[in-house]
This record gives structure tokens, sequence and C-alpha cells, in this order.
């Protein structure tokens, strides 16, 4: 009898621990870097698991609150900018472009300062900056220029030839910062909404430019951010058959929080047709005369297919500004800016540092990783393996496919699907190789899935207990793009 | 592909090789097949340019792939055109191209269709080996570097690509997102059994026989 007792037992303890592991929720990792943070020995014993409502809505968050590409949304005639069908919404590109020049003026600018603002930025576009990647850009910027005809000696904002592939919110990039934000309370700093492009070209094949018009919110008290957060959130609720009342919605978050804006800028990246496979990228941030180029941030205009010495400006800066660098919070020196850049979309490089940096040993990776992946090229090539674009082109009335980065996907391949469980994992170890040889650098994986990082971010910003508290921002910050300790 | 290559750079290279090519094939619209996804190439000028390739180098087997691409781009003025000028940006950097070795004037080729190949090659001559390309002698790589970094050559390169292939060559080494394999037939293939004829009945062909 007793024997039978010992036996039921054991049988009811492992059909509970079966029940329990079959039912257990995917696990919950911290990030540094947008890379998943290994697990501390403390947390590979026990493991934090996703919150219940995360796990459940997570393709809905996504969808409808953090990258919004359905087409019913981006095809909508608000939002429309394709010349051919575009009847002038109030988000197509013209009147983004607008939003971005009146951002703190007292009133509105006339139509023809922004028509000057266009000028000035077609203008521009055909300057030559780079020697490197000058045959690149110049070789997209003129296949623009064929789609995107002048008039009457003008080019008119509402002929760009744009295509909106999504808006994305990246909320995910607020964080904690008081030199920027010196306001006490409202020291949350750099939400951004973006609005994603593509240029359309003669054919549909035709894959010559992206473009990015972002606003970055001002600084906000942490409830501020929460508001912020829960409008978000709220466009999750909206039922699928409820489009036009989404749309509706959509739309009242973003005309509250654009004209709220502290900046706005475009960024670029363009490939000329012909020598296809190589992309220069540009910045222009917005004045109140319209958009002008400046250097690109946190690029690094160096050669990732060196072996950068200790005594090199990268060298140097990675010694003197550690901390800052592994918080992904620095302003790149002089001497490495650049104003446009290459990004090899089939690369084999990224970042390397000779071993011998003068840096502990457990900071040196953290250091080249942030510095790699904080540059265009290192998102969009091999520190991501992204080999492009984050968001893929897309016809009419088709959803963009999303980069392995952003989703998640195991065998790291683009795809249209997002994902709770699984991470594209970067072996960088085998990459850094540089022909002249470089030792002592060993850079660890890469794991990622980015959206699962921002739906994270949002939804510690939402449920953490304490808004503003020092424990809230310790538990954020672990989510957020930059990592503030 | 690396025959193709090695011909279109000997055609950048070699003028009396480039104007007996024009010479020799006329520019013409060559017909389409009913598809629209091919050309209809004579079998003569296949074997015309075969015997012109092996006058300057007959250790070169050359795919009919590549001679069609061959025999497609000198088809037209526009390529003509806008390759001449290419040259003479090539000839421009005073890079000595007579004379050079086989691997040469391939990667001379590559170099003129291949976005990432210019980048990598503009590096340095340490980065030919990555490529596949490492057997190259020191000057011949030097010289390529020189090419490679020279940006009226570069510009020039991508306009005549851009005219002639527009958004995809499949000649290059590169590969990139959404790159679309050229298929013949439609894919995944039908097995023989159960593909409906498409041209003359079996009746019809033994008619033609006989």
């Amino acid at each position: 009898m007793r024997n039978v007792l010992i036996f039921g037992s054991l049988v009811l303890a492992v059909a509970a621990a079966a029940s329990y592991w079959q039912h257990r929720r995917p696990l919950e990792y911290g990030f540094e870097n947008r890379g998943a943070k290994s697990p501390s020995f403390f947390r590979t014993i026990f493991p934090g698991i996703l919150p219940r409502q995360l796990v459940e809505n997570h393709e809905v968050v996504v969808e409808r609150a953090l990258l919004i590409r359905d087409p019913k949304v981006v095809d909508d005639l608000d939002f429309d900018s394709d010349p051919s069908t575009s009847q002038g919404g109030p988000w197509t590109f013209a009147n983004v472009f607008a939003q971005a020049i009146n951002l703190g003026q007292s009133s509105a600018a006339s139509s023809s300062q922004i028509q000057m603002a266009a000028d000035q930025w077609s203008s521009d576009l055909t300057t030559k900056v780079s020697p490197d990647s000058d045959t690149f850009f110049q070789g997209g910027v003129k296949v623009l220029f064929e789609q995107w005809p002048a008039s009457s000696g003008h080019y008119p904002l509402n002929a760009v030839p744009l295509r909106l592939l999504a808006v994305v919110n990246r909320i995910d990039l607020a964080h904690s910062d008081t030199k920027m934000c010196p306001q006490p309370g409202q020291d949350m700093q750099g939400a951004e909404i973006r609005f994603v492009y593509q240029g359309i070209g003669p054919t549909e094949n035709t894959d010559y430019l992206r473009l990015i018009v972002e606003f970055v919110a001002p600084c906000l008290s942490p409830l501020d951010l929460r508001g912020l957060g829960k409008s978000w959130m709220g466009l999750a609720a909206y039922a699928p058959s409820a489009d036009r009342t989404y749309i509706a919605g959509l739309e009242t978050l973003l005309g509250t929080w654009i004209p709220k804006s502290s900046a706005a800028r475009i960024r670029m990246i363009v490939q000329s047709p012909g020598l296809i496979g190589v992309w220069a990228s540009r910045e222009y941030p917005f004045s109140n005369t319209g958009p002008v180029r400046s250097t690109l941030s946190q690029e690094l205009k160096l050669d990732f297919a060196a072996c950068d010495l200790p005594a090199s400006d990268i060298g140097k800066f990675a010694r003197s500004n550690t901390a800052q660098i592994i918080a992904s919070h620095y302003t790149t020196p002089g001497s490495l800016q650049t104003q446009q850049s290459a990004i090899n979309a089939s690369d084999l490089f990224v970042l390397t540092l000779l071993g011998d940096q003068a840096l502990p040993a457990d900071q040196l990776d953290q250091v080249r990783h942030s510095l790699s992946i904080n540059t265009c090229r290192g998102c969009h090539s091999r520190e991501t393996s992204t080999a492009g674009f984050q968001i893929g082109v897309r016809k009419r009335t088709y959803a963009s496919d999303l980069s392995a980065f952003l989703t998640g996907d195991p065998n790291c391949k683009r795809s249209t699907d997002t994902s709770l469980t699984s991470y594209c994992q970067v072996a960088e170890s085998p990459l850094l190789y540089t022909p002249g040889g470089c030792s002592g650098m060993q850079a660890q994986p890469q794991s990622y899935n980015d959206l699962l990082r921002r739906h994270e971010y949002l939804d510690k910003l939402l449920n953490s207990p304490r808004a503003g508290s020092i424990t809230w921002r310790k538990e954020l910050s672990q989510f957020t793009a930059f990592q503030v300790d | 592909m690396t025959d193709f290559w090695q011909i279109f750079g000997r055609l950048a290279a070699n003028d009396d090789f480039r104007y007996g090519l024009y010479k020799q094939f006329a520019v013409q619209d060559y017909p389409k097949d009913e598809d629209e996804c091919g050309i209809d190439v004579p079998k003569k000028d296949y074997e015309d340019l075969r015997a012109m390739i092996v006058k300057i180098n007959p250790d070169l087997p050359m795919s009919v792939m590549a001679l069609g691409e061959i025999l497609m781009c000198i088809s037209t003025d526009l390529f003509r055109s806008g390759f001449d000028d290419l040259v003479k940006a090539i000839k421009a950097t005073k890079v000595p191209l007579d004379n050079r070795s086989s691997l040469f004037y391939a990667a001379l080729g590559l170099l003129l269709i291949d976005g990432p190949i210019v980048l990598d090659f503009a590096k340095g001559p340490q980065f030919f080996a990555l490529h596949q390309f490492g057997k190259l002698s020191d000057p011949e790589k030097n010289d390529l570097v020189k090419i490679a970094r020279d940006t009226a050559v570069t510009e020039h390169a991508s306009s005549v690509c851009y005219d002639y292939w527009s958004s995809g060559c499949n000649a290059q080494y590169s590969a990139y997102e959404r790159r679309v394999h050229p298929t013949a037939t439609p894919y995944p293939p039908t097995p023989m059994a159960g593909r409906k004829p498409k041209g003359p009945t079996e009746d019809q062909l033994r008619g033609t026989l006989i």
C-alpha cells in the first residue's frame, strides 16, 4: 500500500511538472543594445517569464501599436503619398514634411516657404559629399529625379514618388536623461514616431530609395510618457474589423503628439540601381527653413574591414568614453564623423577592434558591439544579419516583410510573421575577419528579436507600479534601445 | 559566369576586339520568344562570337549563357554608346590594359557590374583574396584598385548597368536580398508525363522529320 502511495505521488508530481512546463510562458530576458542578454546565474536558476498580457497580445500589439504596416492603413487615402493615387490626405509625405517645418514655430509656414524648403533639399541631394559613396547615392538620386520632375523650376512635394511602408512607434528610444532634460521631473527623452517610405521607381523591381521622417518627442515626465504609451497601446484594442475607427484613432494620436515634437529629421538610404548592392546614407535634420544635411549621428568614418589599433582615433575614443559607448550615448568625435556612408548589403565585416585596447575584457566586446550596431552599416548589414533593410519594399495592397532582427526569425530570414519565443542569432566571432589579421578580439554571438524588446518596453512602461521611481527606471532601462545602467 | 566577366573585361580593354564585334554583329532587335522572357539569338551568332573569342583567348571555354549575354549587350546603340564612354573613363586612369592575365580581365569585367565588389576592390589589394581573386599579381591588384577608386569609372559603369540591366544584373558576384533568379520554364517543374505540350505535337514533329 505504501509503495502504491509513493508511486501515485510520483506520477502526480511528474504530471504536475509536465503541465507546468507545457503551460509556462516564454522566458523573459533583458537586452543590451538590442541584443538579448545572457541570463545571469541567478536568472538561469530562477528565470523570469513574460507577462501573460504580453504573450497573449504580442502579434496584435506589434501590428497595431508598434509597427503599423497593414495595407488598409498605409494605403489609406489619409496616408497615401503615391503621386498616381494620392488625394492629398493629412498624412501624405508632403503634409508630414510641412508639419516638420512647422515644429516650434508660432505660425504655420506658407506654401511658398515650404516649397522653398523642398527646393533647397532637392538641390542638396545632387551635391556630392564623399567620393567613396557618391556613385551609389547619385545613381539613386538620378532615378528619383526621373520620377520627380520639376514643375516651373520647382520640385512639388506632392509629387515625390514615395510609398508609405509603415508608421513606426519608437517609444522604446525614451530613457531618463537629465542632461538633455534638466527640468526636474521631465527627464524622459527620445521617444520617436517614424514614417518609413520606399521610393517608387520606373518598375516595381527598381529598389533605389528608403526615406524615414522621424519626429522626436520633447522631454516628458514619466507619467506623460506613460500617457503616450497608453495611447499607442489603446490602438491595439480596436477589433480587426474596425479598420476605419482604428485609422481615426491612429490619426488622433499622430495629430496630438507630432505637433508637440521637439525635433524632426529625414534619413535616407539610396542605391544606384546600376551598381546594385551598395547603399549610401544621409541625414537631414529639419530647421525652420527646411531639412539641412548634417553628419550621420553615430556613424563612423572608418573601414570595418581594418583592425583598429589602440592608438587609432577609434581606439582612443573607445578608452576614454567606455561607459557612454556601452550606454549608446556618445557623440562621434570629429575625426570620425561623416555626412555620407556606404552600406554594403552583403558585407562580410563588422567593426573590429584589436584585442589589446587597454579595456577590461568584459567591456571590450560591449564597446565594439555598441559602436558597430549604432552605425548605419552595422544596423543594416552583417552586425544584425540584415543584408539591407529592416522593413521591406512592397507592392501596393501588400504589407512589407520584416528583417529577422525585428521578428526574431530563428533562421535569420526575412518574414512577415513575428515571434515571441525565437531569436535571430548572429555568431560574430567568425566574422571578425580582416585581411591583415586582428588578434585578441572575441565577439560574442548576439540574439535579436527587436519587436519583442520594444513590446517588453511598452509593457514595462504601462504595467510596472510606481511610474517614475528609481525601480521603474531600472526596470524600463533594460528594454530601451539604449542602455542606461 | 566568370567567362562572361572575362569577356566583358576584354570588351573594355581591347578596342580591336570591341570594334570587331560591333562590326560583325549589327545593331538589331533580336526577336523575343512568345513569352517575352527571352530573345531568339540565331545559332550562327553564337558560333561566330565563340570563334572571335577563341582568337583572343583559345583557352576560355564559353557558356552559351555568357555568349548570349554579350550578344544581347552589343545589339543596341544604347549599350555601345554608354560602354564606349565607360572605356574612355577607364583609359583616363592610365592603367595599362594590354597583355594582362585572364583573371585581371575577369576582375575588371566584374567590377564594372557589381557594387559591393567595387567597394571592396577600392579598399585595397589585400581584399581581392576575399572574393577568390587572390591569384592576381600585385601590380594587377594595384591597377584594379586604381580603377575601382575612380569615380568617373564607377559613375559610367553605374549608368551603363542602369540603362541596360535596370534593376538587376544576374551576372553579379554579390548576392542581395530579393534577387530574382531567372527561370526559363515554370518553377517548380512538372514531370514530363504531366506536362501539357506547348510546342508542336509529336505527330507534327514526326511529320517534320519525315
